[in-house]
């Protein structure tokens, strides 16, 4: 029996899930290449209908996950797939009623392009993609030059995934890719793993677990966690390669923005930010610090530093078929690098754990604001004694003006 | 010429080195240096004196200047941390009664001075030794020793002071000796400073003496009463060593390391304990301190100082509104200010983006600040009076300074500064007024109750400090400052009201104490 070919319309196994109230943090990061076109009018929304869909067959190794959150004038698709290196494309619809078109035979193929498509064409608002091409490790015991002499990468395109089936929480609209090297003769991932958790919203708010980034219905959120590797050294500092389509001639710039509330993110003052578009149709944002222990309280932050974007040919990257489907043949790519921790410090060789989020959207970035409780207590504070002292000069004022009646005797 | 003859007589009848050389008293002079009733001897002395305190407030503050290595080896939040600083407190909320009974009763100036600078010592070796065995607990236990002995060291030390130089031209070193110890190291933070029982024996002389007396406060904590003539100043020569300890100690820990091969608890320990050598300096200036007193008593036939204190804890229902008022002020203002140091450098190289040595120097730029300008606020208040407008000047400039470091991202060196002026202001306002609220009997008991609840304040804001910070982070910490200080604020405004609702002398200006102090002598 021939192996039915996928529809042009809609592949013949979709698991679908509703959206649940609520939210649940620690979003698996996929590596999406991002491209953006130049978005114009994209609206945002308070909330969305949020379905899951893994597409494919059940026998089938399942590594795409599509994320469809749809609003009341738009729809936004989230595909992240493991076919190749994780990656995400990102797209923004116009309209309630886009659907994702994937033609299978096209997407395992060499030649990937077309094989997926969001329709109607002329819907599309907004679209980019992000990849994350390497694991990366270095020597940080040679502090000299920060972060030290890099080992041998990891390539994710060569990581075995497994069925994003099995590890799908509806509940929590959540989602992990986990992965390990296919070929690993030094057995370092033999009790480890890499996972990309994937964690999509259906309204704004805030997650329980650090960094706790702000998220709208407009985001969705990817947690990265090292988990149980092997170091090839006692001072150990991994790192990890992104890459996105670059707008025009140049890369964009990694936005560093300092500010004073670190009121969800102790002792981190600062918020990473990547845009597409001005003003930005598109964002990724994250903030410049890596947990050491799963608690990811405090004790357990190290630094987080992005190097800047500098382009980089197609062919000097692991080859992501699901952002090459959805946008053809690339040529170059814009790629930056981050490094997790610092040589002295709380670092991997604590717990051998690792874990940093970012938040992907479209529209522009969400932005923090102080907390009513801080904003209440201002306001007591200031107030009190503001009033009392307003209040006891305008009496004391008052009560100058009567006229002594007592005449001195002289 | 008394002073000579007395001198004579006691050499006379001195030990037998005096008799054996058979040379006449009277021809004999000792040496400047050698001569208990000469200025160059009291120097001595006081440069002595000096020292005493030093190994103290170096140690005291070892915990902020290796916050970070202290969180990473021994592995503890800043809850934790802040315990260090809160067990320096615990002892002090009931050993501030009891300093100058200890010295006056049980043990001697001599005797206590070296038993108090043995708990310091030993204190610090214990901190250190929590280091070398990777024992959290038992550095607690370290602090808590260490707090036994180094506020009650400061009784000592003004005791020894009132000792040497009542009565004296003190007066002509004072002011010199404080700028010079105050520039050179700045205080530490600690509830010590606040507490100073202010004994005025001469009421004329009451206001002068104890705005220039409040102004060096800061610079000294005695806890024991002292005698003031109209013209004479007394200062405490306080050498703490928060800057030096600010910068050495993290150069000596990456030494040490780089010496050991890692860092770890072992490395910790060492430098604590290397640390703590000052101590041992401290221990040999008090033997030499004591050896000097006991030859001085023979020479001069005079008695071993005392205190004088007289504590009656049953004086505290009989405290007025307005004392209450300024308690709430003490503790509302130094809460803010200290466990802020204690914290404040991870909080100026995050936000700020400083580097480590110099988020210690903007540290401790509050305490290199009040070094000179407590004796010209002291000056200040005395020739204005009108305490309670500079209390409130104080409280203000603090709560702005508070503002802008949390809500603004300008240079934080401006609201270091201002913190630093207002610190010094508020002690040179606020301290006075506690003596113009009580009679002299009681103002033992009033200032040792002011330093008690002012270390209980300071003990358990510390670990409030250290929860907030590693749950919310430094933007709610200083928000909370800021709460405290508005209460502050509250109780100054308070304080105003009462005080001229009941027609209280708190807010005066000099010249109407001066005409007071005239018509009641008519």
């Amino acid at each position: 029996m021939t192996p039915r070919l996928p529809a042009a319309e809609v592949a013949p196994h979709v698991l679908v899930w509703g959206a649940p109230p609520g939210c649940a943090p620690s979003p698996m990061l996929l590596l999406s290449l991002l491209l953006s076109l130049a978005p114009s009018g994209l609206r945002g929304e308070e909330t969305r209908q949020v379905y899951l869909e893994v597409p494919g067959w059940p026998d089938r190794p399942q590594n795409l996950l599509h994320i469809r959150a749809v609003g009341p004038n738009s729809t936004l698709h989230y595909v992240w797939g493991s076919l190749g290196p994780p990656a995400v494309v990102l797209v923004a619809t116009n309209t309630p009623h886009s659907v994702l078109r994937i033609d299978w035979t096209r997407l395992l193929s060499p030649e990937p392009e077309g094989g997926l498509a969001v329709l109607p064409k002329d819907s599309i608002q907004f679209s980019s993609a992000l990849i994350f091409t390497r694991l990366l490790e270095f020597d940080g015991s040679d502090s000299a030059e920060p972060p030290g002499k890099p080992y041998a990468p990891y390539p994710l395109d060569e990581f075995s995934w497994n069925n994003i089936t099995d590890s799908l929480h509806p509940a929590t609209l959540s989602a992990t890719f986990r992965g390990y090297p296919k070929h690993d003769p030094a057995g370092a991932f033999a009790n480890g793993s890499l996972a990309f958790r994937v964690q999509a919203f259906d309204r704004a708010g805030r997650p329980t677990r650090p960094p706790r980034l702000l998220h709208t219905a407009d985001t969705c959120q990817l947690e990265v966690a090292l988990a149980g590797a092997s170091p090839r050294g006692n001072h150990s500092l991994f790192g990890i390669e992104v890459a996105t389509l670059g707008q025009g001639p140049g890369c964009p710039v990694i936005q560093e923005q300092r500010s004073i509330d670190d009121e969800y993110s102790p002792a981190v003052f600062q918020l990473d930010q990547l845009l597409w578009g001005s003003p930005p149709s598109g964002f990724v944002q994250w903030r410049p610090v890596v947990f050491s222990h799963e608690q990811a309280d405090r004790g357990s932050a190290l630094s987080c530093r992005a190097s800047p974007l500098h382009p980089t040919l197609a062919r000097a990257l692991p080859r992501s078929s699901v952002v090459r489907a959805f946008f053809g043949p690339q040529q170059s790519y814009c790629t930056f690098n981050l490094t997790f921790g610092a040589s002295t410090g709380p670092g991997y060789w604590d717990q051998h754990y690792l874990s940093w989020s970012l938040l992907l959207g479209v529209g522009p970035p969400p932005v923090d604001a102080l907390s009513p409780l801080i904003l209440g207590i201002m306001a007591v504070a200031l107030g009190t004694p503001g009033l009392l002292l307003l209040g006891s000069g305008l009496a004391l004022l008052l009560r100058r003006k009567p006229p002594s009646e007592y005449r001195s005797i002289t | 010429m008394e002073e000579e003859e007395e001198e004579a007589r006691a050499l006379l009848a001195g030990g037998p080195d005096e008799a054996r050389s058979g040379i006449p008293a009277a021809s004999r002079a000792l040496s400047a240096l050698c001569d208990p009733s000469h200025l160059a001897h009291r120097l001595l002395v006081l440069l002595l004196m000096c020292f005493l305190g030093f190994g103290s407030y170096f140690c005291y503050d070892n915990p902020a200047a290796l916050q970070t290595q202290i969180q990473r080896d021994m592995q503890v939040n800043t809850t934790k941390f802040m315990l260090l600083y809160a067990w320096y407190s615990w002892p002090n909320v009931v050993l501030c009664f009891l300093g100058g009974f200890l010295i006056d009763r049980v043990f001697g100036i001599r005797w206590g001075t070296i038993i108090f600078i043995c708990f310091v010592c030993i204190g610090q070796v214990i901190f250190a030794l929590g280091g070398i065995f990777n024992a959290f607990w038992l550095m607690e236990l370290g602090r808590f020793v260490f707090g036994i002995g180094g506020e009650s060291l400061a009784v000592a030390q003004n005791t020894y002071a009132v000792s040497w130089f009542k009565g004296k031209e003190l007066n002509l070193v004072f002011g010199l000796q404080l700028s010079m110890a105050r520039i050179l190291f700045s205080r530490p933070v600690s509830g010590d400073l606040i507490s100073l029982p202010l004994f005025m024996y001469q009421s004329e002389s009451l206001p002068s003496s104890a705005c220039v007396w409040a102004a060096l406060l800061p610079a000294s904590h005695p806890q024991a009463p002292f005698q003031l003539s109209s013209s004479e100043f007394y200062s405490e020569f306080a050498f703490s060593g928060s800057t030096v300890n600010m910068n050495l100690m993290g150069w000596l820990y990456s030494k040490i390391e780089a010496s050991l091969g890692s860092a770890g608890p072992t490395t910790l320990g060492a430098t604590l304990l290397i640390g703590g050598i000052t101590c041992i300096l401290s221990l040999i200036c008090a033997l030499a301190l004591a050896y000097l007193d006991q030859r001085a008593e023979k020479i001069l036939h005079k008695e071993q100082g005392k205190t004088g204190e007289v504590i009656k804890l049953t004086d505290i229902k009989d405290f007025p509104l307005p004392l209450w008022l300024i308690f709430i002020i003490c503790v509302g203002y130094y809460v803010v200010v200290f466990p802020f140091i204690g914290l404040g450098k991870i909080f100026f190289i995050e936000k700020f983006g400083f580097s480590p040595q110099a988020a210690s120097l903007i540290n401790s730029v509050v305490y290199v600040i009040s070094a000179p300008m407590s004796p010209i606020f002291g000056l200040l208040v005395d020739k204005t009076g009108k305490n309670i407008i500079w209390v409130l000047c104080a409280v203000t400039t603090t709560l702005v300074s508070h503002m802008m470091l949390a809500f603004t991202m300008w240079n934080p060196w401006i609201a270091m500064c201002l913190l630093g002026l207002s610190y010094s202001l508020l002690a040179c306002a606020l301290w006075p007024m506690v003596a113009f609220l009580v009679p002299e009997h009681q103002l033992g008991t009033a200032y040792g109750f002011m330093q008690s609840i002012q270390n209980l304040g300071l003990a358990v804001i510390s670990i409030i400090a250290g929860m907030i910070l590693d749950t919310r982070g430094y933007l709610f910490l200083d928000v909370f400052f800021i709460a405290c200080v508005s209460v502050a604020l509250l109780s100054v405004v308070l304080l105003y009201l009462v005080n001229r609702a009941r027609g209280g002398n708190l807010n005066y200006s000099t010249r109407q104490r001066e005409e007071m102090k005239l018509s009641h002598t008519e």
